[in-house]
């Protein structure tokens, strides 16, 4: 049963890109599929290529190595991530000395600057306490602790903050772009709310239906959209300055997991469908590195620009 | 903000009227809410500490907050669900804290609520038409006479007849939302209470259930109590809100009142901190420092002052008032004073 | 932690009273009393009523009941009916024996049943997986003592590798003591190590399904690690619930393997014991077993305060 299909995604280094899609989207499947934590039974092909190096059907031993020290992962609700009978220390102890030999005093006080780092106070007390004693802002800091502890590149984080109060996401979005900006980590960002990605990457890659729809840059992609799929989403967004407007959503369901037409996923929710879109669509480029999934693209920016100007 | 062309219409409203509402146009009156879990155990928790607040019929008022406000809590005890320790409830002029059955006064009077969660809150074993009609089973003995008004119902939610017959596992989140939404209308509510009723929904249908909502609110003269800490959620549907913090109201008033000039120094953090593309409402002059505090052991003085950039002596110690500023009512010590300073256009310090 | 052993031990309280009066109450409901049996087949009914009046049988049952608990709690359970032969010395001498083979037994069991069921849990659904549950099957199915008879067949008799029965004391001798443990040990524990196995193969396969687990494959900790370490110390809870249970049961098995080695422990004082209507040792033995177990169970219960740290207070 096919979950992703054809999903096309680049990340360079010190940059940071979204993946927005919702539920259903595929979207934390290629989180995991990455550092091949697919669940049981799945299975990849395709190409995943880290610096260079094809990581699909990188032997265990080896990919050992990556997961942690090249390529390290945060979770969606952090409290139930963490291992409720340790201490905080003793897995970022454990993290910090899964790729590195360190002694004793060494690995602890890593630790506790692993900890400072991530704006966690009282760092000391940190490590001696349990997950469930922390609140969900405090054990998400924690967790991206241990996921950059053994140095890795690349952070992949998916839906981080969607338990989290909005207060809370804000910080803890704003620490992700402290970090990767000190220290030049590039950062993969999984999440289902397009304003969230929008505050916080560079690049933006919209996820439908186990396919890539659109990508570009952030600000190109909600300035001129080109696929109706990310039109609707903006659509979405909250928009404090429009009080008491109610904004449609996008009537219909996603299809399910490989039950999805052929041609356009999009296509039975898509008010711009016609009859080309029941042939399959390819990811192409309209402008410099901004690529949609739409047959239609090109002819209804062309309408966009022209309604603009009159 | 224009919209482009082949674009689905916005709805819009009529302007709304100044707030509070009048004597009569009040439906549900609170006033002085107390609850607290575990009141006789070793270690009690006051989730909600002396609520006032006022709906107006055909109103939708906004309960706003984070984890620890209290929000659910009030909605529990409007509803009979939950504690009350003291405080009065009256709805349509009726208290309802003194009723011997709360929920069935509740009911009675009007009160209907609609969960977060779709799934817990339908029967996995029974179709959805069978759900709708359970509240129609007492007033209405015959079981074909409740199916065609469950069906009638769930085509005014948006749902073919078809579906009636479906389970709860056939059917999408927002498909089964709906349900429970048709459910809450079947013995012709005045007040629904939407606690967190949008928040499990992906977001393209989230706000198609906001639409189905608004369109159920005219057409059938209803009024809502919206339960949400989604900004955007209360922003389209909101007339008033009222913003609470570790189970006090913080700030209240009418909806573009406060989000467009937020008075109160938690207000405007929440509406910072809300990720929108079209750029910040307010300008984030300051942000919250820290976590949200515990609702068992609260702050001395004003509960949100550990947080407060804004925060001086006075607000350590003596918990603020509600003070009318702009027309509306805020809890901080210096809301006149920043209210002038926004006014004239400086930052507050 | 102080506070939490005192509740549990205050909580044990009913517990102990309501066994204690069912143990009392074995020679009340019995039929054929004390004195009867003591007196013997050819005693006249004048003999049997003075032998009920010395041994304190006509008095008011609650006195009965309060005077042996007192006893039984200093430590005193009486004389042997039969044999006059102070109990509670029988018991001391008999129950190291007892506890050392079921502790044996226990140890095989875990020793066993805790790697097995960690190693079907990693390779579930393979052919290590079906071995491992065909092998419980058996392990479950058939009868310790039946096992044990045919162990002492094979091993004992035709391949001489261990003495089949007799047992030595471990003040006399730790080679020959180990020696005839061997045999029973496995055979007692052969039951409790297929619980033991499903059981932990059970919650890991639990705990490697949950979140936190999937944090740990994503930091690259060693196999080793995630498994022995953060996976197993959430899994151990619920196994060790199991053992408080299995406990109980071995030391119920352990009566029927003693027979078949022919070890001194209590269990063949117990069932001699009830074969002779021999009240003070039924009464005996039973007290002391309701007190292994339940010092055993609470033993689980705190254990359950030092593994899972939600627990504390």
């Amino acid at each position: 049963m096919p979950v992703i299909d054809d999903l096309s995604l680049q990340v360079q280094e010190g940059e940071i890109v979204g993946m927005v899609g919702e539920s259903g989207s595929g979207k934390t499947m290629t989180a995991l599929a990455v550092l091949q934590l697919l669940p049981r039974g799945g299975r990849m092909s395709g190409s995943i290529r880290l610096e260079g190096q094809e990581l699909i059907d990188l032997p265990e031993a080896e990919m050992h190595e990556v997961r942690g020290a090249r390529v390290g992962m945060v979770f969606q609700e952090p409290v139930a991530a963490l291992n409720p009978v340790f201490t905080i220390g003793s897995q970022l102890l454990a993290a910090i000395r899964a790729h590195r030999d360190l002694s004793r005093s060494e690995t602890r006080s890593r630790a506790v600057e692993l900890l400072r780092n991530v704006g966690l106070p009282e760092p000391d007390l940190r490590l001696r306490q349990y997950p469930h004693q922390l609140s969900g802002g405090m054990c998400q800091r924690a967790m991206i602790a241990m996921a950059l502890a053994s140095g890795a590149r690349l952070l992949i984080a998916d839906e981080p903050t969607t338990s989290l109060d909005v207060t809370i996401q804000d910080e803890i979005v704003r620490l992700i772009r402290r970090l990767a900006v000190e220290s030049g980590i590039a950062v993969l960002f999984i999440s289902h709310d397009l304003g969230l990605v929008s505050r916080l990457c560079h690049r933006v890659a919209v996820v439908y239906a186990g396919q890539v729809v659109e990508t570009g840059p952030t600000r190109t992609l909600l300035e001129s959209p080109l696929h109706p799929y990310t039109k609707a989403l903006l659509r979405c967004v909250p928009n404090l300055h429009e009080v008491g407007v109610v904004h449609r959503g996008i009537p219909g369901t996603p299809p399910l997991p490989g039950s999805a037409p052929a041609g356009c996923r999009f296509r039975p929710r898509c008010e711009f469908a016609v009859d080309a879109c029941g042939a399959p669509q390819e990811l192409a480029p309209l402008a410099d590195d901004h690529l949609a999934r739409c047959v239609r693209a090109p002819e209804l920016a062309g309408l966009r620009r022209e309604m603009a100007r009159s | 903000m224009s919209s482009p062309a082949g674009a689905p219409r916005s709805l819009t409203r009529p302007q709304p009227e100044p707030w509070p509402a009048e004597g009569d146009g009040c439906l549900l009156r609170i006033r002085g809410l107390t609850v607290t879990y575990g009141l006789r155990s070793r270690h009690p928790v006051r989730a909600v500490a002396g609520v006032s607040l006022d709906v107006g019929r055909g109103r939708t008022l906004a309960l706003i907050g984070e984890s620890g406000s209290g929000k659910s809590s009030v909605a529990r005890a409007i509803c009979g669900l939950g504690p009350v320790e003291s405080g009065s409830i009256e709805m349509d002029g009726h208290e309802l804290t003194a009723a011997a059955d709360r929920p069935a006064a509740a009911g009675e009077r009007g009160i209907q609520i609609v969960f977060q969660d779709p799934v817990s809150a339908l029967d996995p074993r029974w179709p959805a038409w069978r759900s709708v009609a359970e509240p129609l089973v007492r007033d209405v003995p015959s079981p074909g006479d409740r199916r065609e008004r469950a069906i009638a119902l769930l085509e005014r939610v948006g749902l073919d007849p078809s579906f009636g017959d479906r389970h709860p596992h056939q059917l999408s989140g927002g498909q089964r939302q709906r349900v429970t939404i048709a459910r809450a209308l079947a013995p012709g509510p005045k007040l629904v209470i939407l606690d967190e009723a949008v928040s499990a929904l992906d977001v393209s249908v989230r706000n198609e259930i906001l639409v189905l909502l608004d369109d159920l609110k005219r057409q059938g003269g209803l009024t809502y109590l919206l339960i949400s800490h989604d900004m955007g959620a209360v922003a389209q549907m909101a007339t008033e809100i009222a913003v609470m913090y570790l189970g006090r109201v913080v700030e209240s008033g009418e909806a573009r009142q406060v989000i467009l000039h937020p008075v109160h120094p938690y207000t405007d953090a929440l509406l910072a901190s809300v990720p929108t593309v079209s750029g910040d409402v307010v300008e984030p002059s300051f942000r919250p420092r820290g976590e949200i505090g515990d609702t068992a052991h609260p702050p001395p003085g004003c509960r949100f002052h550990p947080r407060c950039p804004l925060a001086v002596d006075v607000c350590t110690t003596e918990e603020p008032a509600m003070r009318t500023v702009r027309g509306r009512l805020a809890a901080c010590h210096r809301a006149e004073e920043t209210d002038r300073l926004r006014r004239v256009g400086g930052q507050p310090e | 932690m102080i506070p939490t052993i005192l509740k549990r031990l205050l909580a044990v309280v009913p517990t102990v009273v309501v066994a204690t009066l069912l143990v009392f109450s074995l020679e009340q409901i019995t039929p054929g009393g004390a004195a009867e049996a003591a007196a013997g087949p050819t005693a006249t009914p004048r003999q049997v009523a003075a032998l009920k009046h010395q041994m304190g049988l006509d008095q008011p049952v609650p006195l009965q009941y309060v005077t042996w608990l007192a006893d039984v709690a200093r430590g005193r359970f009486g004389q042997s009916v039969i044999n006059r032969q102070d109990v509670g010395a029988e018991i001391a001498q008999r129950l190291p024996v007892t506890l050392e083979l079921t502790l044996a037994a226990l140890l095989v069991a875990l020793l066993v049943g805790i790697p097995l069921g960690i190693l079907s849990a990693a390779r579930r659904q393979s052919r290590i997986d079906g071995v491992v549950r065909s092998g419980t099957g058996l392990g479950l199915a058939v009868p310790e003592f039946v096992l044990a008879m045919f162990a002492v067949d094979v091993f004992a008799l035709k391949l001489g590798w261990v003495p089949p029965t007799g047992f030595t004391p471990l003040s006399q001798s730790l080679a020959s003591n180990l020696q005839g443990l061997i045999l029973p040990a496995l055979a007692l524990g052969s039951g409790a190590a297929a619980i033991v196995t499903r059981q932990t193969r059970g919650a890991m396969v639990e705990v490697m399904d949950s979140p936190f687990m999937r944090t740990a494959w994503a930091l690259g900790l060693s196999r080793r690690q995630i498994y022995f370490r953060f996976a197993l110390k959430n899994a151990l809870i619920s196994v060790i619930t199991v053992i408080g249970l299995l406990a109980g049961a071995l030391l119920g098995v352990a009566v029927l393997i003693e027979r078949v080695f022919v070890i001194p422990g209590m269990g063949s004082m117990l069932v001699d014991g009830v074969t002779q209507k021999d009240f003070p040792v039924m009464q005996g033995v039973t007290v002391v077993f309701v007190a292994i177990v339940i010092v055993i169970n609470l033993a689980v219960d705190l254990s359950y305060a030092v593994l899972d740290p939600r627990i504390r207070r």
